[in-house]
């Protein structure tokens, strides 16, 4: 005799269980949906949209795992052997996924640390994009060019995260080389000049002028200007065109590497440094 | 036309006509059709011009960018009404001003109004505000948390400042009184200027006086926003009813949590 693989244990027809059952699930699932949203708009007003999107994340799925206990009790199937087998699976399960385990014990820390939030400038590596979504096993980012690139969360605690707008005031930085002939003073002025006349540039705190090195025979400046985050592309755009036309106004040359010729010895060959004991073939040509 | 005339006054209109008006630095172009307006504004070199013209259409420069509303029917009246800048504005003293125990200092701000246009009689459609100067970007707070505002090119001074005001300009009068028992170091402040009121005065715009307290309080600072108008000038018309601040709908901790870090001082022992 075949054995059953689950055993009716309820004492009604099978319809009225079947029927039971499939409204306990639309009912739990109506419920679940109901209570997860809520759970996200709550915790999203309170907490962190971070936070919210994880704790629906959880309840949905946390639920959904109850739900389909209680559909199959309800339709009368034994869960004891299933229940005793999870046991042993565990931890067959739990070797084969410890990547995944890895990935989700690391996307606890970082809801714990909050590093980011969802809708920030992060560089991981190479890769820099706009946090689209924080999951409980990776991160999903959208590069400024619209690429979808997902990060494990397990890398993400590796790895050095830069969050570039973390903070709502930035500041750009223009490393500029001048020609050893210019006065500093004057590039002084004008550099402080390009930063006040532009209205994008903050007055507060104070652009920054820096002589920083002299070297290569040219003079090195730092020009840092502060500004409000999400003007970026317009503050460097238009610092630059500004900066371009003030430098071409002062008539102030940016460097450039020169070679200089002296026509008298140009014709000349070029001496070779003497050979010492080469042996040469017939040619006078060495090996 | 007097200052008081320019932001009390209906203005009428008329088709294919465009109403030019040179507000200081603001050049504002109004233009009506049997059932849009249309505004452009741009903002031109420095000057203490301040006019209304119509001109015809083809004078008008072919690339400013236009701002369309539309209506069943146009109205063909109009107002010029006088805003507060839609940010707060940094105030500092050319030098740190040193305020001993128990003194109070009377002082003036100047800086530009924002100019909105209400479509049709009292109570019309306005537009959004478009400044009467392009002002510059500011930070008021730590570099991990603050305000973005606006610097004004006036330091507060004293209200001989007032003389120079254009007939676009808010004079706002600021007192500031230590209430403590050490020196006080004024270093700058930041002004909320949604909760001034406006009024229009003979040569410029004023706004109602503001109030500092500095006590020993935590946090030292208090605002205050009198509804009262400016006493320096009588005759003064009402234009625009400033925001109640916070402090009169909130509880008291609320109000000096949150307003208590706009005013930077040094207490000097």
């Amino acid at each position: 005799m075949t054995a059953i693989p689950y055993i009716f244990l309820a004492d009604t027809s099978p319809w009225t269980q079947f029927g039971t059952a499939a409204l306990l699930l639309g009912l739990g699932a109506i419920f679940l949906g109901l209570l997860s949203s809520a759970a996200k708009a709550v915790l999203t007003r309170h907490v962190s949209l971070h936070i919210g999107l994880v704790m629906r994340k959880l309840i949905l799925y946390v639920g959904a795992f109850f739900l389909l206990v209680a559909f199959l009790l309800q339709l009368g199937f034994d869960l004891t052997g299933v229940l005793a087998t999870a046991g042993i699976a565990t931890v067959a399960i739990g070797f084969a996924a410890q990547t995944s385990l890895s990935n989700l014990i690391s996307g606890l820390f970082l809801i714990g640390e909050k590093p980011f939030q969802i809708g920030d400038l992060v560089r991981v590596g190479g890769t820099l994009g706009v946090v689209d979504s924080i999951d409980l096993l990776s991160i999903k980012l959208r590069t400024l060019d619209n690429l979808f690139v997902r990060i494990p969360n397990e890398e993400m605690i590796k790895s050095q995260v830069t969050t570039v707008t973390r903070y709502p005031i930035r500041r750009m930085d223009f490393d500029l080389k001048f020609a050893m002939r210019e006065d500093p003073e004057t590039i002084e002025k004008i550099l402080k000049e390009v930063a006040a006349g532009n209205h994008l540039v903050l007055v507060d705190p104070e652009p920054l002028v820096l002589f920083n090195n002299i070297q290569d025979r040219a003079m090195e400046f730092r020009f840092g200007i502060w500004f409000e985050k999400t003007n970026f592309l317009k503050v460097r755009n238009s610092v630059l065109k500004d900066l371009k036309r003030a430098l071409d106004q002062a008539s102030i040359e940016l460097p450039y590497a020169k070679v200089a010729l002296d026509r008298e010895r140009l014709h000349e060959k070029p001496s070779l440094p003497a050979q010492e004991d080469e042996d040469e073939d017939e040619d006078g040509e060495g090996r | 036309m007097d200052n008081q005339q320019l932001w009390t006054r209906f203005f009428s209109s008329e088709p294919d006509r465009v109403i030019f008006f040179r507000l200081g630095r603001l050049k504002l172009w109004l233009a009506r059709a049997e059932r849009e307006w249309a505004l452009a504004s741009e903002d031109g070199s420095e000057t203490n011009l301040h006019s209304m013209s119509r001109i015809p259409m083809d004078v008008v420069p072919a690339d400013l960018k236009w701002v369309r509303y539309g209506f069943r029917k146009a109205p063909d009246t109009f107002k010029l009404l006088p805003r507060t800048p839609d940010r707060p504005i940094v105030l500092r003293p050319p030098d740190l001003i040193h305020l001993p125990p128990g003194e109070s200092l009377p002082l003036c701000a100047v800086f530009p109004a924002w100019v909105s246009v209400c479509l049709g009689e009292t109570g019309g459609f306005q537009t959004a505000a478009v400044p009467s100067q392009i002002l510059s970007d500011t930070w008021f707070g730590s570099r991990e948390e603050g305000h973005l505002c606006y610097a004004i090119e006036h330091p507060i001074g004293d209200f001989e400042s007032a003389a120079d005001a254009r007939p676009s300009d808010i004079v706002c009068p600021v007192q500031i009184e230590n209430e403590t028992k050490e020196d006080l170091v004024f270093e700058r402040l930041c002004l909320r200027t949604s909760h001034l009121s406006l009024f229009a005065g003979r040569s410029h715009l004023w706004s109602t006086p503001v109030r500092i307290r500095y006590t020993d309080a935590d946090p030292p600072a208090r605002f205050e926003y009198p509804v009262q108008p400016p006493v320096h000038e009588t005759g003064l018309r009402r234009i625009h009813q400033g925001e109640l601040p916070e402090e009169k709908v909130f509880h008291r901790f609320v109000f000096g949590r949150r307003f208590g870090a706009d005013f930077q001082a040094q207490v000097r022992k």
